[in-house]
């Protein structure tokens, strides 16, 4: 073969690669798509856990004190154990919380709490989140531990929020840490964060409660769209997911 | 032309052909002028969620739930997405997915934005059955004048 007759070739190949090479449909201009065909769209593996707050951590033997088996327990079910269950709600400057906790005896532990965002008595969004302990069995000898686990939403609202929350607490044995594994013992219960805590009302309801005021947003409320929003960071030629944002509220605008 | 260079020639098609077949996402085009689409599939996403903004290099789409495609929510999915776009305006090679779980309006939509969002979605549901992507089947338009 000549290298005239190569180079054809190789240009004939990428001809004809470059004819059958396919663009994702909505490369076109969108005024062009009369037409209705398929949308090319990969969405990620994105699923309810990529949401969640939490972590299952192994704790080292000597995690808490001895249990003092003088305390008065009750006696069907003292193998393992749940004291002071609760859960707490509030906001700081940047964040509402939901926080879940709990003391146990047992070698696995568990805390789930979720935080509920509502705004004008609609809900706008939750954060779940969870913690969850292992003592390897055979060094855990009755010691007793606290576990907590917060979720938070992020927000730039200072008026017209409320949040509240509830939690499952869970206490136990297990052989060695995996939803298979030989357990036994299991003590469980839940809890809710009572009252639920808001933030002042924002000035245009106070006034709109009133019947007139209907601008102005000096209370630092916004005067848009109180929203609620993840934000994922993916990689759209494998769809796998680098990094999440948590649940934030704010004003949208609009 | 010895054996080496016939090789050297074959590769090179070779991987001209692997590079012009290969589904790339789109890039290259303007900030700002990115077309946006709005899908509505059959099946939602397996998220807690009432829209979803989808954010790719060169274009942006929402993905609304069948039962939950009313003038508000595409009217907080662009309110949003159009604020994405000004503070973060070039993507590079990630894409974002943004689930928006819930929101509580301050004020009404004027009549005129809401009459006009509710021609879109009125355009939107009258599309055809297609294919949108992996998930399955819906119908999707681009945003009148993205």
């Amino acid at each position: 073969m000549s290298p005239a007759h190569c180079f054809r070739a190789a240009l004939a190949t990428m001809l004809v690669a470059t004819a059958c090479s396919e663009e994702p449909i909505t490369s076109l201009p969108a005024a062009d798509l009369e037409t209705p065909v398929d949308l090319a769209l990969a969405f990620p593996r994105l699923t309810a856990q990529t949401l969640f707050q939490g972590e299952v951590v192994e704790l080292a033997p000597t995690s808490g004190p001895a249990r003092d088996f003088s305390e008065d327990v009750p006696d069907d079910d003292d193998v393992s154990q749940i004291y002071g269950a609760g859960t707490s709600v509030g906001f700081t400057a940047d964040y509402a919380y939901s926080n879940g906790r709990h003391t146990y005896t047992g070698n696995l532990g568990k805390v789930e709490t979720t935080a509920r965002v509502s705004f004008d008595g609609a809900q706008i969004g939750s954060q779940f989140a969870f913690q969850e302990e292992y003592t390897p069995f055979l060094l855990d000898f009755g010691s007793v531990k606290e576990i907590l686990a917060e979720a938070y939403v992020f927000i730039d609202q200072d008026c017209g929020l409320r949040v509240d929350g509830d939690s499952n607490h869970y206490a136990g044995w297990q052989w060695f840490l995996g939803s298979t594994a030989p357990n036994w013992g299991p003590a469980g219960m839940s809890t809710q964060a009572f009252p639920p805590v808001s933030q002042p009302a924002c000035r245009e309801q106070e006034e709109d409660a009133d019947g007139g005021y209907s601008g102005g947003s000096e209370s630092g409320g916004g005067e848009g769209w109180v929203t609620c929003w993840y934000l994922v960071t993916y990689d759209p030629y494998s769809g796998e997911i680098f990094d999440v944002d948590f649940l934030f509220c704010d004003d949208v605008g609009g | 032309m010895n054996g080496t260079t016939r090789v050297t020639v074959a590769l090179l098609g070779l991987v001209a052909l692997m590079g012009a077949t290969a589904q790339t996402p789109l890039v290259g085009q303007e900030p700002g002028s990115a077309p946006i689409f709005i899908a509505l599939p059959e099946t939602f996403p397996d998220v807690d969620a009432r829209a979803v903004l989808m954010r790719e290099p060169g274009r942006d789409i929402v993905i609304l739930r069948a039962s939950d495609a009313g003038p508000e929510t595409l009217h907080v999915a662009l309110s949003l997405l159009g604020r994405l776009r000004s503070e973060q305006p070039r993507l590079g090679d990630r894409g974002q997915l943004i689930p928006i779980t819930g929101f509580a309006p301050r004020r009404e939509l004027a009549a005129d934005q809401r009459a006009r969002l509710e021609s879109v979605l009125s355009d939107l549901r009258t599309r055809p059955l297609a294919n949108v992507g992996n998930l399955g089947s819906g119908r999707w338009m681009p945003y009148p004048g993205s």
